[in-house]
């Protein structure tokens, strides 16, 4: 028997209402992504591929249709399920990093297991947990950086930190959207690179994104046009 | 564990928590301050009203007062046993003038109290100034009267250097900075001199002593002028009967000791009275001060009191006499008596303190015709009783409760309805029975009402800082709604969001709570330091102390403090709670989209 695949797409609709009027952003997309598969979505801007992927990851509902992750249906699941989930089998990794400015390099890695961990027993985990933080630190290349603030990094070290808190809980599914966006190309290439290297160790990998070159390095490329899905060609 | 974690980040990083924890600071320093300020000054008022007149009073409408307060008093004791002390007392109006000082005349009331009884029941014996410990008498050893003179003039002293230190005194009141030293200087003159008479008065005291023991010897011996006159003419009847002249000469030399013994008898008689007079009027007529009687003390604009009475200094006293038992009011002419001041008193409750003089029972129970009448057939026969404004009762619990009290009161009236049957005449108008609560009703009630505006006064400081933790945080929120986004992200539940700004809000008003208690409590024990540095550095009296209490309470209650830094933190959590369900409620995605 064939592993079931790490995210179905069926049929998803979802509408925003801005003023007015209706924004029918995805009209009934559907898509399989398997395990351990590194997959892009490109798309034109307002194409719906940052809607698709936060429906994904339980950060927005879905108007209509269904989505299963890991052979759960995650559609009905409450609030409390769906913190879960984010927390224990979802990594996400933004545009503009997101990370805390109060917070050094290795506490900022470190934030996921801290939401995960509760007050009685941090004080038993902690040394693990840090050395755990520390160890994927040390995998992204910032061994060496883990007292530094946000902002005394570049944009690259701070979409890698970002990686390195996705990847803290180990999350079986790491959404990354436009990781590089906002980079230049050499530094996207390296964190194309790092993001390869998740893969290779098993994580599923959903990448949006509007560069082809970058979309060009994942395993397969999906299109998403007005909100559904093309074949690829 | 987050909560704890980024709150503390939160704290630490923020320049705008630190506005946050400045304006709880404030207002907690504030709250500390005022709350204590006024607890000191409530309860020093509440102590001064109950020290005033003792637990329990009874009083009889009018002037006529209550006779027979001695067996009364008897019959309290046997009858209730909870009281412990009790004294009559005399209260009546009148005019002070001071010998030598043809311009003042001051209105004052008169008591007439029992020493040192009256001590016994209420707070009399603490707030005088001279007998500070030991019996209290009408005639206090004179030593003492010069120990405590003696270090009065060098406070006086150390004042008037103070004052004639201080930098800056205002640009406007030069006049009245000259006119307060020279007081100063005149007070110090005053006692100076006080402490001479007092020395002189002493070395005659000894001297009127030992003549008084001669004068009592001779007299027991029984020598007198009628001895000489008989002697003589005894002589004269020797010579005429032509008595032998051995005999005669006997006579001779014993009429002469005896005339040398009289002569010396009216010698010492004359000195004694003499001496009587330049020391002291007789302990009958002494009179203690309210300190705050006027042109007999003063205060320095920073509440220093000066005194310019000295202990013998000549007082008249027109006493009205209110107790008369016929009054027709057209033929109400004073009484008037002279008194020796020997001690003040303050009382800490200032409109008795300016107007109260006392002086011994009996001598204003004759000057306001309170006396018992005697018959003028016989002498020996009573026609009417002595009265006695009121009597006062002290109970023998220390800090006995306003009910326990009126339990008191209520055992002391059916005592007096028994007594009444027995002495019909022991009061001609209706009698009351009251604590000192239910007397000091309208001193009490208005503090109480003072209470009352400063609670709301401070409530409404508590809600300044709410509004100023709420906009603080919610500025923060807004600044940090990226930040949620990525907490709800990674997974944080919502309740775990809004506890992080709960968090933050309670951890704002406890920093802040805990440096405004620590400023408060110093600012608090150290006031009256502080208030005399302005005053002698830049002559600022911002506190004009005047009239209630000379130093400010420094006392800070354990309860004020637990209560305002709890206040400060629930403030902090109610500020924060509205940012922190917008927190809560906001969606991941469109906090993410906040850049």
């Amino acid at each position: 028997m064939s592993k079931p695949p790490a995210i179905l797409v069926e049929g998803v609709h979802k509408t925003y209402r801005l003023g007015r009027q209706d924004l029918h952003v995805l009209r009934g997309v559907d898509c399989t992504i398997g395990d351990g598969e590194f997959v892009a979505i490109v798309g034109a801007s307002g194409s719906g591929k940052s809607t698709l992927l936060h429906l994904i990851g339980l950060l927005d509902r879905a108007d209509e249709g269904g989505i299963t992750l890991d052979d759960r249906n995650v559609m009905g699941l409450s609030a409390g399920a769906c913190n879960r989930m984010r927390r224990h089998e979802i990594g996400f990794v933004f545009q503009f990093y997101h990370l805390f400015s109060e917070l050094n390099v290795l506490d900022n890695a470190m934030l996921p297991a801290m939401v995960d961990t509760p007050l009685l027993n941090w004080f038993s985990r902690r040394k693990k947990l840090r050395a755990k933080a520390a160890g994927i630190l040390d995998d992204v290349g910032l061994g060496d950086r883990l007292k530094h603030r946000p902002r005394e990094l570049s944009g690259g070290e701070r979409q890698r930190v970002a990686i390195a808190r996705a990847l803290m809980n180990d999350p079986s599914i790491l959404l990354a959207d436009e990781p590089t966006g906002n980079l230049d190309s050499k530094t996207g290439a390296k964190i194309m690179k790092l993001l390869k290297r998740c893969n290779a160790n098993g994580q599923t990998i959903l990448m949006v994104t509007h560069d082809s070159d970058i979309a060009a390095q994942a395993d397969r490329i999906l299109h998403l046009v007005d909100g559904l899905m093309m074949e690829p060609l | 564990m987050y909560k704890f974690f980024l709150c503390f980040r939160y704290l630490k990083s923020r320049g705008i928590a630190y506005l946050a924890v400045l304006g709880v600071v404030l207002c907690v320093f504030m709250m500390v301050v005022v709350i204590s300020l006024f607890t000191g000054f409530i309860n020093n008022i509440e102590k001064a009203a109950k020290g005033l007149f003792g637990d329990v009073v009874m009083s009889a409408e009018g002037q006529h007062g209550l006779a027979y307060y001695d067996e009364f008093i008897a019959e309290v004791r046997k009858k209730v046993p909870e009281v412990r002390e009790a004294s009559p007392y005399i209260l009546s109006y009148g005019m002070l003038r001071i010998s030598g000082q043809e311009h003042y005349r001051n209105p004052v009331q008169i008591a007439g109290i029992r020493l040192p009884e009256h001590a016994e029941v209420s707070a009399f014996g603490k707030g005088l100034f001279v007998q500070k410990s030991g019996k209290l008498s009408w005639d206090p050893p004179v030593k003492d009267l010069i120990a405590r003179i003696e270090q009065e003039s060098k406070r006086t002293g150390e004042l008037k250097s103070k004052r004639e230190a201080r930098k800056f005194d205002g640009p406007h009141r030069p006049l009245e900075q000259a006119n307060e030293i020279e007081r100063i200087g005149n007070a110090l003159r005053l006692q100076e001199e006080a402490v001479a008479n007092l020395r002189n008065i002493d070395r005659n005291r000894a001297e009127l002593t030992s003549l008084q023991a001669q004068l009592e010897e001779a007299l027991a011996r029984g020598v007198g002028r009628e001895d000489v006159d008989q002697g003589r003419k005894a002589l004269a009847q020797a010579r005429a009967d032509n008595v032998a002249p051995d005999k005669i000469e006997a006579m001779e030399s014993e009429l002469e000791a005896l005339e040398k013994a009289v002569v010396r008898l009216e010698t010492i008689q004359r000195q004694t009275s003499y001496y009587e007079r330049i020391a002291y009027e007789n302990p009958d007529r002494r009179v203690v001060l309210g300190l705050g009687i006027e042109a007999l003390s003063f205060r320095t604009d920073t509440g220093d009191v000066v005194r310019l009475w000295t202990p013998g200094q000549k007082v008249i006293l027109y006493v009205f006499p209110l107790g008369r038992r016929s009054m027709d009011m057209s033929a109400l002419s004073p009484e008037i008596g002279n008194f020796s001041v020997i001690d003040d008193n303050r009382s800490g409750v200032p409109p008795i303190d300016s107007a109260f003089v006392y002086v011994p029972f009996e001598t204003l129970q004759k000057l306001n015709h309170m006396e018992a009448e005697y018959s003028q057939e016989d002498p020996k026969l009573v026609v009417a009783p002595a009265r006695c404004s009121q009597i006062i009762f002290k109970v023998k619990a220390d800090q006995p409760t306003e009910e326990e009290l009126r339990g008191i009161s209520r055992r002391i009236e059916r005592a007096w309805l028994g007594f009444r049957g027995r002495f019909p005449g022991a009061a001609m108008t209706s009698v009351s029975v009251e604590t000192w609560r239910q007397r000091q009703h309208e001193l009490l009630s208005t503090v109480e009402g003072q209470r009352i505006m400063m609670i709301v006064i401070l409530s409404i400081v508590s809600m300044v800082a709410v509004i100023l933790i709420f906009v603080i945080l919610y500025v923060l929120v807004m600044q940090k709604t990226a930040d949620v986004g990525i907490l709800k992200a990674i997974g944080a539940s919502s309740t775990g969001v809004a506890g992080v700004f709960l968090l933050y809000g309670a951890a704002l008003a406890a920093v802040g709570a805990a440096i405004g208690v620590i400023l408060g409590y110093r600012f608090v024990r150290n006031i009256n330091q502080i208030a005399d540095w302005l005053a002698t550095e830049f002559g600022f009296t911002p506190f004009r102390y005047g009239f209630l209490f000379d130093r400010f309470p420094d006392e800070i209650q354990l309860h004020t403090v637990v209560w305002v830094v709890f206040a400060a933190i629930l403030a902090g959590i109610i500020g924060a709670l509205r940012p922190a369900i917008k927190a809560a409620r906001m969606q991941p995605v469109e906090a993410l989209r906040y850049e």
